[in-house]
Formats: structure tokens, C-alpha cells, sequence
């Protein structure tokens, strides 16, 4: 199928990207391309197949919920965050 | 370059001499671009005193910049190191700069860097491959005894062979993924890049094992295969047939050379078919790019990285996103959005599932009169910079890398030669999963037989 600006405009919003006006033409072709390149699983006969993939054998596994926090790990991510206060990182304002 | 196997006996003065070497190496052939700091011209990133190994740029290393080859982790500084790092911590190696890559390990020429091209050590005009391609080139180059790379659909073994190293993608869950910045979480490995087969044994070794803060580490004590390589024991090897008959005329030549060899080597060869590289190609730009769109979503310029100045926040998710990533990035998150999105679903995604089933059984049924794999691991040599300009025919330089990620399985590339412009050429040996002996005892046979 075609991709065309209505359905880059949808993927971008859910995306939260924004691809340039130069380079829109660009990509709806290349996606485009792509989706019908990827559409020849169509050609195959998978109606036996399962529809869930699990690449670990019996399931994932459970572990108890115990809390397991190294100070280090917070300090440095707060530390080289791009704007942090107080142990929180801060945001451009939410509610008026 | 001493091998990984001859500086594991090296006193401890000597290490650091080595140390002290690959330094001056790697600032001589500072044009090569193997290493982020030869692009960046910063000193080499170190951590601990051990035998240096070369590290991809998106496996975590406590205190370095680690960046997935990307704009929008300028700035993040590792807090922990990866299990793998501790692996090979607590075996006498060390962390030792961080190899260049396609961003977010999504390329298959490492031409998608942030930092700028590594560039083939065999030919400066052509690519080292991708994404592992600092790591390959780094090796080849004699600019590290060895390295780790990761493998999501090919990225270590393809640069492997296109730089002329062994690159050895290991069963998915034999080693622990924590730490490693995520591109397709179903997919991705990480595993060793080397001189030959046996120091990939050696580092395999080192970093294979359970972790339990890894819900995909596969549960299973790891019987080390290094200790008992076998290259005299004979195997039945099958050889992919219609695969040979895709792959380039001087390739496919130097293919029937290294079957020949493992023919006398006592090996059993037969032939057999597999579908169309096609559908892996189709079914992994599915699976791949949805995994894709999920794991990159948390690169929202609020945590770590690179943030862009907005007064709304909306607003800021979106440049921070736009202006971070670069084009090959939004392509598949776009890409993997529209497999994912309602109406498209079942469609892309969930028949891309069932082809991953397909593609497994296919190998499980040739593995049912076979205990290893044969084929080309990519369809050319090393092509030139800039030579493939659409994403798509890039895609297809991946044909047979792609379906091994699909079904879990471990492989090695090996080199079986050059073609007449003294480029490597790669030839993949495949086992079942988890029979890594298989694997490694295949693959010395034929690195012996063909020296």
C-alpha cells in the first residue's frame, strides 16, 4: 500500500516526530517502498502458524518484588540529566 | 597483534605496555574512525587495567559516554556497566574504547554514525559494514586484541566478514542483553569480534551466563566450549544451496572452495534449499521496527541526552526527537509505528510473527540430519561509500544474516578468502541453539583447513 501525507501526519503523532517539508516527499516514497516490498509475506502460507512469538523458552520468568535501589545509579543519571531539581527532573510547564 | 589467548598469559607490566601500544596505535591511525574518540580526537576511554578490549559505543560501561552512535544521547553518562563488562572485568580484560556504529546499531555500513565513517582497513574507499563496523575495523586494523559487538539481524557477523575477523553472534539468551542500549529487544545479541576462532571461543566464554536482572538470560548453567575445541571431530554440514546461487560470482567461488576443504576435512556435506531471503528481509523490517518504536519511545529529551529548548512539552518530545535521531532512525520508528497501528496490525505485525515461525522450522528441519549450517554471510564483498543510497537495497545486503536473528540461533563468521580486489570474504557456519561446541568445533576445522 501507498503511504501518503495523511498517514505520515497520523505516524508522526504517534511517533512525536516531525519530518521536515524538504524531506517528506523522500520518505513517503521510501516508506512506501518498503511497506510494499514487506507486503510479500502475503505470498506465504502461514494460516497454521502461531500468531505469538516467544524467543524464551517456558515463559518469562517471576521473581520475588524486592526493592533494589543503588544510590549511584540515581545520582549519576540526575547528575547528567538535562534539567534536574530536588532529585526530579524538570519539564517545560504541564499546567497553566 | 598478539592474540586474546597469548595476552591472557601476559604478566601484569607487560599488559600495561600493551596498553600504552595500542594507544600510539590507535592515534597513528587515527583516519581509520574505528574508535568514537579517533572521530572525537579525545583520549582513548579506559576503565580498570586489563587486557584491553574494544567496546560498540551501546554496551554500558560505568562513567563512559555511551551513545548508540547517536545525536540524542549526547551527554548521558553509563551509571552501571552492562553484565558483560563485569564479565570480562572479573576475567583479567577491561573496557577499552568505544567502536564506532550505525546509530542505534540500525545500518549495516556504520555510515549512519553521529560521529562521522570508519573506514575499511582493506580499502579505504569501501565500508567496514555495520552496525559492529568500528569493532570489525578495529580488529582488523591492529587497533585492539579484540572486541564486543552486537548482532540484531547480522551486525556483527556481516562487518566481520567484510573486514576479514571471525564475529561469532552467540544463541539468543546465552549472554545477558542488560546493559546493552536496546534496538530490537527479541533480537539482539551481544558476542565477541577476533583475530580467530579460538580467542572468540575464549571471549564468548568470558561473557556468556545466566543474570537474573535480565528476564530474557536463558536460565542455564554455561559449559564453557573453549576448554574443549575440537576441530578433528567430523559433522554433517549442510550447505544452503539456493543461497550460493544469489550470492556474487567470486563469493560463490570462494564458497565451493571452503566446502571442498571441509569435505577433505571428513566433514558429511549435503545440500539443501531454503525460501527466499525476501521473506526474512520482509518479516525482520516488521519485527524489528516495531521493537524498534517501542524501545526508542523513552529518548524523550526528559532523563538523559540530548534535550531541545521548548516552552511546551508536547512540543519538546518532538524537536528533541526530530533534531536527535537521524534519518535512517525515524525511518524505521515511522516504519515500525505503521506495523504496529490499529488497522495495520494484523496485517504486518502478526503475519510477520507467524513467518518468524516459519523461519525457525525451517532450520530446526534441516537440523534434524545436520549439526551445522553453511553459507555465505553476505552476498558481495565490502561495497563503496555512498554506493547504496536507498534504504531498501541497503536492507537487501542483509539476506543472509537476518533469518539466524529470527530463529534464535547462534552463528560465526569465518574468513574463506579475498576476492581479486583483496576484500575478505565471509563464510557462516550455523548450529542449533545453545550447541555453541558444534559451532566453534565447525568453524576451527575450517580456519585450520583453509591456512
Amino acid at each position: 500500500m501507498k503511504i501518503d501525507n495523511a498517514l505520515l501526519q497520523k505516524l508522526e503523532n504517534l511517533s512525536s516526530l516531525k519530518i521536515s517539508n524538504e524531506k517528506r516527499e523522500d520518505v513517503i516514497k521510501q516508506l512506501s517502498e518498503i511497506v510494499e516490498f514487506v507486503e510479500n509475506l502475503g505470498e506465504m502460507d502461514l494460516d497454521n502458524e502461531e500468531t505469538t512469538f516467544t524467543t524464551i523458552a517456558g515463559g518469562t520468568p517471576l521473581r520475588e518484588d524486592i526493592p533494589n535501589v543503588n544510590p549511584n545509579i540515581i545520582q549519576t543519571i540526575l547528575a547528567n540529566a538535562p534539567l534536574s531539581e530536588n532529585s526530579f527532573f524538570v519539564v517545560p510547564k504541564i499546567i497553566e | 597483534m598478539i592474540t586474546l589467548k597469548e595476552a591472557l598469559k601476559l604478566p601484569k607490566e607487560e599488559i600495561s605496555n600493551l596498553r600504552a601500544d595500542l594507544k600510539r596505535v590507535i592515534q597513528e591511525k587515527k583516519n581509520i574512525g574505528a574508535y568514537v574518540e579517533q572521530l572525537t580526537c579525545k583520549p582513548i576511554s579506559e576503565y580498570g587495567e586489563g587486557i584491553p578490549v574494544a567496546i560498540k559505543d551501546n554496551i554500558q560501561v560505568t562513567g563512559w559516554e555511551v551513545t548508540s552512535g547517536s545525536n540524542i544521547l549526547q551527554g548521558y553518562i553509563a551509571p552501571y556497566n552492562a553484565t558483560v563488562i563485569d564479565n570480562i572485568l572479573k576475567n583479567g580484560l577491561a573496557p577499552f574504547g568505544r567502536t564506532n556504529m550505525d546509530e542505534f546499531a540500525m545500518g549495516s555500513s556504520t555510515e549512519s554514525s553521529f560521529y562521522g565513517k570508519t573506514l575499511n582497513p582493506h580499502n579505504l574507499k569501501c565500508v567496514p559494514g555495520g552496525s559492529s563496523g568500528g569493532s570489525a575495523a578495529a580488529v582488523a586494523g591492529g587497533m585492539a586484541i579484540a572486541a564486543l559487538g552486537s548482532d540484531t539481524g547480522g551486525s556483527i557477523r556481516q562487518p566481520a566478514a567484510f573486514c576479514g575477523c571471525v564475529g561469532m553472534k552467540p544463541t539468543y539468551g546465552k549472554v545477558s542483553r542488560y546493559g546493552l542500549g536496546a534496538y530490537s529487544s527479541s533480537l539482539d545479541q551481544i558476542g565477541p569480534i577476533t583475530q580467530n576462532v579460538e580467542d572468540a571461543a575464549i571471549l564468548y566464554d568470558i561473557i556468556a551466563g545466566h543474570e537474573c536482572r535480565d528476564s530474557t538470560s536463558a536460565n542455564i548453567v554455561h559449559v564453557k566450549v573453549g576448554e574443549s575445541l575440537n576441530p578433528d571431530r567430523k559433522m554433517t554440514i549442510a550447505v544452503i544451496e539456493n543461497y550460493l546461487e544469489d550470492a556474487s560470482l567470486e563469493v560463490k567461488a570462494k564458497m565451493i572452495d571452503a566446502i571442498k576443504v571441509l569435505e577433505k576435512e571428513g566433514h558429511k556435506i549435503i545440500y539443501r534449499n531454503f525460501i527466499n531471503s525476501k521473506y526474512d528481509i520482509a518479516t525482520y523490517y516488521v519485527i524489528a521496527t516495531a521493537e524498534a518504536s517501542a524501545n526508542l519511545s523513552r529518548y524523550d529529551g526528559v532523563r538523559y541526552g540530548n534535550r531541545a529548548p521548548s516552552d511546551n512539552l508536547k512540543e519538546m518530545f518532538r524537536k528533541s526527537r526530530s533534531d536527535g535521531f537521524g534519518e535512517e532512525v525515524k525511518r524505521r520508528i515511522l516504519l515500525g509505528t505503521f506495523v504496529l497501528s490499529s488497522g495495520y496490525y494484523d496485517a504486518y505485525y502478526i503475519k510477520a510473527q507467524k513467518a518468524r515461525h516459519f523461519i525457525k522450522a525451517q532450520y530446526e528441519e534441516i537440523f534434524k540430519e545436520a549439526e551445522l549450517i553453511f553459507m555465505p554471510v553476505t552476498p558481495t564483498t565490502a561495497f563503496e561509500f555512498g554506493s547504496k543510497s536507498d534504504p531498501l537495497e541497503m536492507y537487501l545486503s542483509d539476506i543472509y544474516t537476518i533469518s539466524l536473528n529470527l530463529a534464535g540461533l547462534p552463528g560465526i563468521s569465518v574468513p574463506i578468502g579475498k576476492d581479486s580486489k583483496g576484500l575478505p570474504i565471509g563464510g557462516q557456519l550455523i548450529s542449533k541453539a545453545y550447541a555453541e561446541q558444534d559451532l566453534f568445533d565447525g568453524a576451527m576445522s575450517l580456519e585450520r583447513a583453509l591456512r
